[in-house]
């Protein structure tokens, strides 16, 4: 029952998104400036730590952009609709899935246009992809939960950015760390513990938005 | 007078035990540690116990965020809020303390130390708490999403004081590495100040949280006149 | 080590202790006076 919700509601999400094109085309124009603007003004080539942080920062800007609309969209006649047909965690959790795949796009993207104008950096890309794989769920998930709890309120997107910015945190610093060895010849059993704590981070932020979640909702 | 003392006993007590740590602080034999540390080590009484005593006025917090959520009585989120309030000065006092320490003992206020940043981002988190309860007007929407957005804060600390550190290794701040150097291995004598140094500024703590709520209930009565 | 300067400085914080401890005080005897007045202004 539950998983038929959440399937319902993400298709229903993905239909939506094919029609409107509105978050994609969002995170496309945000991406593909923000790293034309690094492009432009590092004229020489950088080296990888930079590459790394830059890679990063813009992944996680472009990451709060996307997600925070995801719960802006819809008007709030239409929300009591959803009230009464879908429990609240199966909203939840179809908006973390909807996310996540939005976030892999993203990723994907971000990688492809920071390899072409930045040059590619990296050595080890099954770890990197792992790191990808990994901090897209991760945003996905915090910066959903995070975003419902910013949509209740008046003033969207400064107040979002930052409650997102210490809730991010652990997250982004982890996936630093890995990637700067997928940058330098770091092999993959080095960094399984960091890995591990990634996987770790996201699993006790899904459990909590499931349990808090339906607290949200009663409006 | 009596009274007076049957009621308020504890607060006497919190201010004693701060003294005595002031004064005991100041006379007992302290280790010879390695480094330039010196007798500033005496500062272990006035500044880690103020991240002590910040974490449990965070933990307090989430206590009554997590029995708002429960009971919905609204007096809950009101000791959320300001617990999260003494805590940030706790914190703060912290924070700048540490500063002080660091410039003095190592030549820069900052360094790029797990606990350093964990610590400051734990602060930035709380911080937002406050900015997200002033921006929702209603009480009971104000209270449900504050203490849900608590939790989650108080995850972070957790994660960012006391997991963390531990995954880095190497620097200059005691207990990173996996090392707990400042807690087990604890001089005796030291902790002989340290602990009932802990108690009486979390005593403090809840002294502070006390008056505060009072004067938030007093301002809501004065606001509402007659209400039954 | 010249041990009879600690005790300034003993002597300094025990000083803003107290103080703080009295003004503590202060507020909470300020604040059940209050409570009392609206107690009072309730029956």
């Amino acid at each position: 029952m539950l998983l038929d919700e959440i399937r319902f509601l993400v298709l229903k999400d993905i239909k939506l998104e094919f029609k409107q094109r509105y978050a994609i085309n969002g995170i496309l124009l945000y991406v593909v400036s923000t790293i034309f603007v690094s492009y432009l003004s590092f004229s020489k080539i950088i080296d990888s730590a930079t590459w790394n942080s830059l890679f990063w920062i813009i992944m996680l800007f472009a990451s709060v952009n996307a997600v925070s609309k995801s719960f802006v969209q819809e008007s709030s006649s239409r929300q009591l609709y959803y009230y009464t047909i879908a429990s609240p965690q199966a909203i939840i959790l179809s908006k973390m899935i909807y996310n996540f795949m939005l976030m892999g796009v993203l990723a994907i993207l971000c990688l492809v246009v920071f390899t072409a104008l930045m040059g590619g950096f990296v050595v080890n890309y099954p770890l990197f992809i792992c790191a990808l794989l990994l901090g897209s769920f991760g945003f996905a998930s915090a910066l959903t939960m995070i975003a419902a709890i910013a949509s209740r309120t008046n003033n969207n997107f400064a107040l979002m950015s930052i409650l997102s910015f210490p809730v991010v945190m652990p997250l982004l610093l982890t996936l630093m760390k890995v990637s700067s060895a997928a940058l330098g010849n770091g092999s993959f059993a080095d960094n399984t513990s960091y890995l591990a704590a990634l996987a770790l981070l996201n699993i006790i932020v899904i459990a909590l938005s499931y349990i808090l979640f339906p607290y949200l909702w009663r409006d | 007078m009596n009274s007076f003392f049957k009621n308020n006993w504890w607060k006497l007590l919190g201010l004693t035990l701060i003294l005595y740590s002031i004064v005991a602080g100041f006379l007992i034999e302290v280790p010879k540690l390695q480094g330039n540390i010196g007798e500033s080590i005496r500062n272990l009484f006035f500044h880690v116990v103020m991240w002590f005593a910040m974490m449990v006025m965070f933990g307090n917090s989430l206590v009554r965020s997590l029995r708002y959520l429960s009971t919905f009585d609204i007096k809950h989120d009101l000791v959320a809020y300001e617990s999260v309030n003494i805590g940030l000065l706790f914190g703060m006092l912290g924070i700048v303390t540490g500063m002080e320490w660091a410039n003095f003992t190592w030549g820069t206020p900052w360094t790029n130390d797990p606990q350093l940043n964990g610590a400051a981002v734990t602060i930035l988190a709380y911080f937002a708490y406050l900015v997200l309860r002033r921006s929702i007007d209603e009480d009971n929407k104000r209270a449900r999403i504050a203490a849900v957005y608590n939790v989650f804060a108080f995850v972070m600390l957790i994660v960012f004081i006391g997991i963390l550190p531990k995954m880095a290794s190497g620097s200059l701040h005691p207990g990173a590495g996996g090392s707990s150097s400042t807690v087990s291995s604890l001089d005796p004598t030291m902790r002989l100040v340290f602990y009932p140094a802990i108690a009486g500024w979390i005593i403090i703590g809840y002294w502070l949280i006390n008056l505060k709520v009072r004067m938030a209930n007093i301002r809501q009565m004065l606001d509402n006149p007659e209400q039954s | 080590m010249e041990e009879s300067k600690i005790f300034v400085v003993i002597l300094v914080l025990s000083t803003v202790l107290i103080g703080l401890g009295i003004y503590l005080f202060m507020l909470d005897r300020r604040i059940k006076k209050m409570e009392n007045e609206i107690k009072s202004n309730k029956d």
